[in-house]
């Protein structure tokens, strides 16, 4: 199938990206002193209030304007990066706020440095709450790859417009490739089920 | 930032503002067009899970509101807006851009009226029936009530995401304020200034939403469970 390894290197770098970003994110807000929380709490709600496909113009014809000269695939890799990394972050952030304070107060008992408390204690059962909502997450950008079809990129989205356009099979085209998409989500699901289930809470 | 980028602005802005309006009333009366439409649909589905009470039928209804679901929203809005014609269904872009959104977001309204009422737990349901009541009345009585107060936040969020999915309509050259902008984008190649803006927006709106739906869910909150 054409465009379907286009396809798979913007997903998993926007995973990858997206994944190390939230928890960028979700530290700042949570450890962060006042003015990063700030603006990162700030960054969060606009960039989830605000339509994927409108950041994916600002970020295309905006950034060249202002003299950042970047192509089609770094603006949708940079814009599902930024996007999906809001959404990560406040997933992580509710998670780790939602560890019982006890938790951090064991770890500081036991003599541990509050960096290693984060470290070793909260954080790591922060993640594994956070597995199942994450992987969610994860399901949707695979779907967001999709848009990357209209700025010029070459995946499976933009095959399908391509069959339909040149050979006008609309059905073929585009149930074909919701099926494409649906295999790819289910992957993306299954492996979010197998970390859920390794890391499962005891 | 040089002086003639602001000036640039505020001129593009002024003369192109009642254009963008123009494509915010679409935006708005089609999402709202969605969201009655899909709300119903869901709320159908779910009648018939709870009515038909039959592993079969939940989960014939799960698997397809699973495969809407796990179809990115730009195919099927390309699917149904091309493909429903081809049907023999002879529908105005208007239409067609309810359509294929309702279809969308009917499986996502499922998702957040199934959430509200599994959200009541098994317990409500049997203490309905320990004491005498039948299903219709362990359901108007007990479940329904609770069910509905948590399903307001979801289902504002849920109204927030079909003003977003809107969106991708431009691609399908529904004028609403996404081709707008990028039609007045095209004519002026101040691209920065204008998707910030239509993005503000957007924000504005969305964020509103969040907002109301917080409050919303803070007054109908009941202390206990």
């Amino acid at each position: 199938m054409l465009g379907l390894r286009t396809t798979f290197f913007i997903g998993i770098g926007s995973m990858l990206g997206a994944v190390v970003g939230g928890v960028l994110i979700a530290i700042i807000r949570t450890e962060g002193s006042a003015l990063p929380r700030s603006i990162a709490r700030v960054f969060v709600e606009v960039v989830r209030n605000t339509p994927l496909l409108i950041q994916m113009f600002l970020v295309y014809f905006g950034l060249p304007q202002m003299g950042v000269m970047i192509d089609p695939w770094g603006s949708i890799i940079l814009t599902l990066v930024l996007h999906y990394t809001a959404y990560i972050g406040e997933i992580l952030r509710a998670n780790i706020e939602s560890i019982p304070r006890t938790q951090r107060e064991a770890g500081l008992a036991l003599g541990m440095l509050k960096s290693h408390v984060v470290r070793r204690v909260v954080l790591p059962q922060a993640i594994r709450h956070s597995v199942p909502a994450i992987n969610n997450q994860l399901v949707y950008l695979v779907k967001d790859t999709s848009l990357s079809a209209f700025f010029g990129v070459k995946d499976v989205m933009f095959a399908a417009i391509r069959l339909q356009v040149d050979y006008w099979r609309v059905f073929e085209a585009y149930i074909t490739v919701g099926l494409v998409y649906l295999l790819l989500s289910l992957v993306v699901s299954i492996i979010g089920g197998v970390l859920e289930r390794r890391w499962a809470i005891l | 930032m040089m002086g003639g980028f602001w000036l640039d602005t505020i001129s593009v802005i002024h003369t192109s503002i009642g254009s963008l309006l123009q494509g915010l009333s679409l935006t708005a009366s089609i999402s709202l067009g969605t969201l009655l439409l899909s709300t119903l649909c869901a709320l159908g589905l779910y009648t018939i899970v709870l009515i038909a009470d039959n592993r079969t039928a939940t989960g014939a209804v799960r698997a397809l509101v699973w495969i809407v679901r796990g179809v990115p929203l730009v195919v099927i809005i390309f699917l149904s807006y091309y493909g429903l014609a081809l049907a023999g269904l002879e529908l105005t872009p208007y239409q067609a851009s309810i359509a294929s959104l309702t279809i969308f977001f009917s499986a996502g309204m499922y998702e957040v009226i199934r959430g509200g009422f599994d959200s009541v737990g098994k317990s409500q349901w049997e203490a309905a029936y320990a004491i005498g009541m039948t299903k219709g009345q362990a359901l108007r009585r007990v479940v329904i009530p609770q069910a509905l107060r948590r399903t307001v936040a979801p289902w504002i969020g849920e109204f927030a995401g079909i003003i977003k999915g809107s969106t991708l309509l431009a691609l399908v050259s529904i004028s609403e304020l996404t081709l707008r902008t990028r039609e007045v984008v095209e004519r002026t190649l101040l691209g920065m200034q204008l998707w910030t803006f239509a993005a503000l927006l957007y924000f504005l709106i969305c964020f509103g939403l969040s907002l109301l739906g917080t409050w919303l869910e803070r007054k109908t909150r009941l202390v206990g469970w």
